[in-house]
């Protein structure tokens, strides 16, 4: 690792880039000189949202969102690590799910996937995580949307994460109680 | 570790055969066994064990000779016990690993150069466009290993030869996605490189003229099977097996002439020109196909990191592939990893065949992971099907006859499609009593994309059929589709007359007695019952631009491998006390891991902390064999088989349930009869209560402290046993804690204190059937399911809504109901897409010209899920026993949502996907 200023950060850990890896997609980053392998290929082509992982502005984009003395970090967007270059992400802090944990949000959801049993083979997970941490950070402060509000935010943030075993249903579910507070599923009746 | 031992009769025949001196060795990823619920990543104790512990340690861990954190209620899980690392992102899948994971070094990359025409001569390969900054360090192609004596066909089998696994220069490509070359490159930066040129450019296979495809018509089918029954006279495979195929055509022709002695029945199905018609569907399992190898000259051993559902086929064919070749190879070595979804598309896989034979030519370990373009374009594929089908139904509604034949297009090269045909013809009756039947199922060799084993394995095809046929016959009659259904159904109350005249319930189209209660009439009346069928009907829902359908479907999915079962269990005490479980059997995501976890808890008072999938090895050292003669020791009926996702609940679980009461009987008992000062038969009825060992009249004991003193004693902590299940348990007796149990539902059993060194226990006498001779039953274990399908069509663009869906399911007992629940719901995905958009096409356009990708092939996504609602019956007999539902829970869900569409819009369809084009269509 050379002394030059980071090239970005990666779970809050500053990451030297050799000008020879700007041209791979940084899901090839993560893998190969990271050992970051959480992130997952699905597709290579942005459809699957396996490689979902989250992107924060640095520097003075974070002043631009000081606001009456009280310092927000800037928005977490969603990002395709398969299909994006190592190159358009200069400056700015990654957020994978090797990650997560560091934050009580993250902790909140992992421990919602867990209990609703929201994943079976569990390599689309990252990426549910991912997605669903994103947009939670996105909501409007205040008052939490309704059910059938943040139904329609769930499709619109986490809808295009492919999953070929669970049926969706328990990942929303998890996903629900963490921004509601609602408790388990219940529809497997007698 | 390996051991000289045959891992199945079939295996054992094939490398006695071969001449080969030879060994499989399979065991799990260590971090499966060594962290997955005590966060103990960092612990794995094998040399060649992963180094860099991915592994995160997980936070607020318990201390391990306490409740296992995952399910703190014996026989309850709080989540999954694989959950964690799952969520964690940490390394437990293929594509996750890297040489030096394992120690190995240098790490090399492998490439596969691939055929995207099938019609032209294969002129030879141009790489040219490779610079010296990315050139390959060795290609291999087929002159290259023919060369090297190399086989260069996978295996042989059904009077066949497979074809080349890589392309002859002169000769057509013999399959789309057939590798020109394998190449291999010295590190990841020059394959990335060298990927960006190859990839899709149309320079680097060279083809020459135009070539007509290879004729494989006079080439034997993959197998084909008939079942032909008939109650008058009685006739069928179980009870005319001698006599039973020069018979069969006949009994065709007695069905022929009974339907036309008949003119009142009504004939429903398939006329002159019109098939039943289904594509092939690819698995789409999330982590395309990667694995991880390494070749070790000097001791003439490969090893193989790979996420599969049949590793001890994997390591079979491997091993075959260098019979009496230059190249030297003792020992295939398969660890296990988590598959990335499997629905049987990781089931004798051709991936670890090229994986393998790519291995010896690498100076180093060898990486491979497809791209999702090459998983479309090679990975196995549910076959496309085509058959003809008709039902013969009397004016008041009963089934009087059906004949069907069932046609697989198995592709081009052999793999699980004669026994996916043989379910698909034995399924042709579904859960109906029909008095005459004939059905026969076919797969043949084709050019088409390969076919193996996916989720349903036949049946679906099967259901569709008859359950659509069915619904048909109830409109035209103006019946009610349950009423008709309850009418003919299958029923183990019945008392009828079996061929060889003894008496019998309903039975199987193969003559099969039905040994279970299916709970068929309990499903018909929950559908009934239930608000949806209630209001199917409702007028106001057909107004506007869109039309509302309601169908039901019924299914009775054969689950197990055959109608002789064998699996193996093994429970272990460590030093800490914890409590571990080994088996053969993968998790590809269906949640076998934590349904064999908390297997233990009945008998040792605790959920397993932790769990070894795929462990082959620690069963190996045994040698039983199915071929050594039932007075033999090392006999038993059935060795074991790939991990199906229906094997679990019922089938692993009871042998690690039975390994528990083992241990229980060897090691608990005796202490806790010392503490209690009684007989150790007393003991033995005592029960577990909340962590504590009751006897009535007795101080409780714990559980930590028994453990404690069993491991201080130096009893045995590590049992394994084996059972076959044949429609009952084969059983066999054992002297245990001093005690003779005569009839325990297992065949071996083991003791020890290491799972490597165990000791066989002598069986009292040679294991016996506790039930009838079921060999010629072809199945015998069911898992009956029925839903209801509530869709709306939109009249403008044909669009399919899936608005509701309801199941009920006979599951027996449910182990984890989440988890059954997510079956259901993943099964109603899957079924959703399989009908409405997915398929395969054969030829240039289709996913053999290496271009599709998810783009192209739109399978269920989140916002395209109904409302679910899943009724489990409660489960007959004495209760404890569980049902395979994985597949099952799919079975009904493809035709009650064509009938739904038939209520909707008015039209039958009968050849899948039904696309908003043939919607439009039908409302012209």
């Amino acid at each position: 690792m050379s002394d030059s200023p980071a090239y970005f950060y990666i779970n809050q850990k500053p990451v030297n880039v050799e000008i020879g890896d700007l041209d791979m997609t940084l899901l090839e980053f993560l893998h190969e000189r990271q050992d970051l392998t959480g992130t997952k290929f699905g597709c290579g082509i942005g459809v699957c949202h396996a490689c979902t992982v989250g992107v924060r502005a640095t520097g003075a984009d974070a002043k631009q969102d000081t606001k009456a003395g009280a310092k927000r970090q800037p928005p977490l967007i969603k990002v395709l690590a398969c299909t994006t270059q190592v190159s358009a992400m200069r400056g700015f802090h990654i957020e994978t799910v090797e990650g997560l944990s560091a934050s009580p949000l993250g902790t909140n959801l992992q421990n919602a996937f867990l209990r609703h049993f929201a994943f079976q083979c569990g390599y689309c997970t990252p990426g549910f995580l991912m997605a669903a941490k994103i947009m939670i950070e996105n909501l409007p402060p205040g008052k939490p949307p309704s059910k059938q509000e943040l139904n329609r935010l769930i499709d619109v943030w986490v809808g295009d994460n492919l999953c070929r075993c669970t049926g969706y249903l328990q990942y929303r579910e998890a996903i629900q109680s963490v921004v509601l507070g609602a408790t388990g599923s219940s529809r497997c009746a007698k | 570790m390996a051991f000289d031992l045959p891992v199945t009769r079939r295996t054992f025949l094939k490398l006695a055969g071969s001449g080969a001196v030879a060994a499989i060795s399979i065991r799990s990823l260590p971090a499966h066994a060594y962290g997955m619920c005590t966060g103990q990543y960092t612990t794995a104790p094998n040399s060649d064990s992963p180094k860099n512990a991915a592994f995160i340690q997980r936070p607020n861990v318990c201390p391990i000779d306490e409740r296992p954190d995952w399910a703190r209620t014996p026989g309850k899980a709080d989540y999954r016990i694989d959950g964690w690392p799952k969520v964690l992102g940490a390394k437990i899948y293929a594509r996750d690993f890297k040489a030096r994971d394992f120690g190995w070094h240098p790490e090399h990359w492998l490439y596969a150069v691939r055929c995207n025409r099938i019609d032209a001569i294969f002129d030879g390969l141009h790489l040219g466009m490779l610079d010296s900054t990315c050139d390959p360090l060795v290609i291999i192609d087929y002159d290259m290993i023919a060369g090297k004596r190399v086989n260069t066909s996978c295996y042989q089998n059904y009077g066949y030869q497979d074809p080349p696994l890589l392309a002859q220069i002169g000769h057509n490509p013999d399959f789309y996605g057939q590798p020109a070359a394998l190449l291999i490159f010295s590190d990841f930066d020059r394959y990335r490189k060298a990927k960006r040129i190859l990839d899709f450019n149309p320079d680097v296979v060279r083809y020459g003229a135009a070539h007509a495809l290879a004729d494989l018509s006079h080439l034997d089918t993959m197998g084909s099977y008939v079942y032909a029954r008939t109650t008058e006279p009685p006739f069928d495979y179980v009870h005319n097996g001698k006599t039973y195929s020069a018979q069969s055509k006949q009994v065709l022709s007695g069905i022929k002439a009974a339907v036309a002695a008949n003119p009142a029945w009504l004939r429903f199905g398939t006329d002159q020109g019109t098939l039943f018609e289904t594509p092939a569907i690819d698995p789409a399992f999330l982590e395309p196909e990667s694995g991880l190898a390494y070749y070790d000259s000097d001791k003439q051993a490969l090893q193989l990191v790979l996420g599969t559902q049949s590793p001890n086929d994997d390591a079979t064919y491997a091993l075959h592939l260098f019979d009496n070749s230059d190249v030297k190879l003792k020992t295939v070595d398969v660890i296990a990893c988590f598959p990335g979804g499997g629905f049987g598309g990781r089931d004798r896989s051709y991936f670890p065949v090229y994986l393998a034979l790519a291995a010896p030519f690498a100076a180093g370990a060898l990486r491979w992971q497809s791209s999702r373009y090459e998983q479309f374009q090679m990975g196995l594929k549910r076959s496309q099907s085509a058959f003809n089908e008709a039902l013969w139904i009397s004016p008041d509604g009963n089934i009087e006859a059906l004949i069907c034949d069932f046609e697989l297009n198995g592709g081009r090269k052999d793999n699980l499609q004669s026994a996916i045909a043989k379910l698909a013809a034995v399924s042709a009756a579904n859960c109906y009593e029909i008095p005459r039947a004939y059905s026969s199922g076919t797969a043949r060799l084709s050019h088409h994309p390969f076919g193996g084993s996916q989720r349903g394995f036949g049946t679906p095809q099967a259901f569709m059929a008859i359950e659509t046929l069915i619904d048909e016959a109830a409109q035209h009659l103006h019946m009610d589709p349950i009423a008709i259904r309850r009418r003919n159904l299958l029923s183990i109350k019945h008392n009828r007359k079996a061929a060889d005249g003894t008496s019998t319930g309903d039975e199987t189209i193969a003559g099969a007695p039905i040994l279970f209660d299916l709970q068929l009439e309990e499903i018909l009346d929950k559908l009934e019952q239930h608000p949806l069928w209630q209001t199917r009907q409702r007028s106001g829902r057909k107004a506007g631009a869109s039309r509302y359908g309601v169908g039901l479907a019924l299914s009775n999915h054969a689950y197990g491998g055959s109608s002789q079962d064998g699996m193996f269990g093994m429970v272990e005490i460590l030093p800490d006390l914890s409590l571990r479980v080994h088996t053969t059997y993968v998790d590809m995501g269906n949640g076998a891991a934590t349904a064999l976890g908390l297997a233990p808890s009945e008998y040792l008072g605790t959920n397993a902390h932790a769990i070894s999938m795929g462990q082959i090895d620690v069963f190996n050292q045994f040698g039983l064999n199915p071929g050594s003669g039932n007075t033999s020791d090392l006999y038993v009926p059935a060795l074991y088989g790939s991990a199906s996702s229906c094997l679990s609940a019922f089938h692993q679980f009871h042998a690690v349930q039975q390994a528990a009461l083992v241990l229980f009987r060897q090691s608990i008992v005796p202490i806790a009869a010392k503490r209690w000062k009684v007989s150790n038969k007393d003991a033995a009825s005592a029960h577990w209560n909340d962590g504590r060992l009751e006897l009535t009249g007795h101080r409780p004991l714990d559980r930590t402290q028994l453990f404690r003193d069993l491991v201080h004693d130096k009893a045995n902590t590590v049992a394994a046993v084996h059972a076959t299940y044949a429609g009952t348990f084969w059983q066999a007796g054992f002297l245990l804690g001093g005690e003779k149990y005569e009839t325990m539902d297992v065949d071996f059993v083991a003791l020890g204190n290491d799972p490597y060194k165990m000791q066989p226990v002598k069986r009292l006498a040679p294991p016996k059937r506790s039930g009838p001779n079921t060999s010629s039953y072809i199945r015998v274990t069911f898992a009956p399911a029925g839903a209801i399908v509530a869709v709306s069509v939109d009249v403008a663009t044909g669009r399919v809504k899936v608005e509701q869906v309801v199941t009920v399911l006979s599951s027996g007992k449910q182990h984890c109901p989440p988890i059954v629940l997510g079956q259901s719901n993943g099964a109603i995905a899957m079924a959703m897409s399989n009908v409405l958009s997915e398929t395969c096409p054969d030829g240039d356009d289709g996913p053999g010209n290496g271009r599709w990708n998810f783009d192209r092939y739109p399978i269920t996504r989140m916002r395209d899920m109904p409302e679910t609602t899943l009724i489990c019956l409660d489960a007959p007999g004495n209760g404890k026993d569980a049902r395979g539902i994985a597949e099952a829970v799919m079975c009904p869900i493809g035709a009650a949502l064509l009938n739904a569409i038939a209520m909707a819009t008015g039209r039958r369809f009968r050849i899948t996907p039904v696309t908003p084009d043939d919607i439009r269509k039908a409302f012209v």
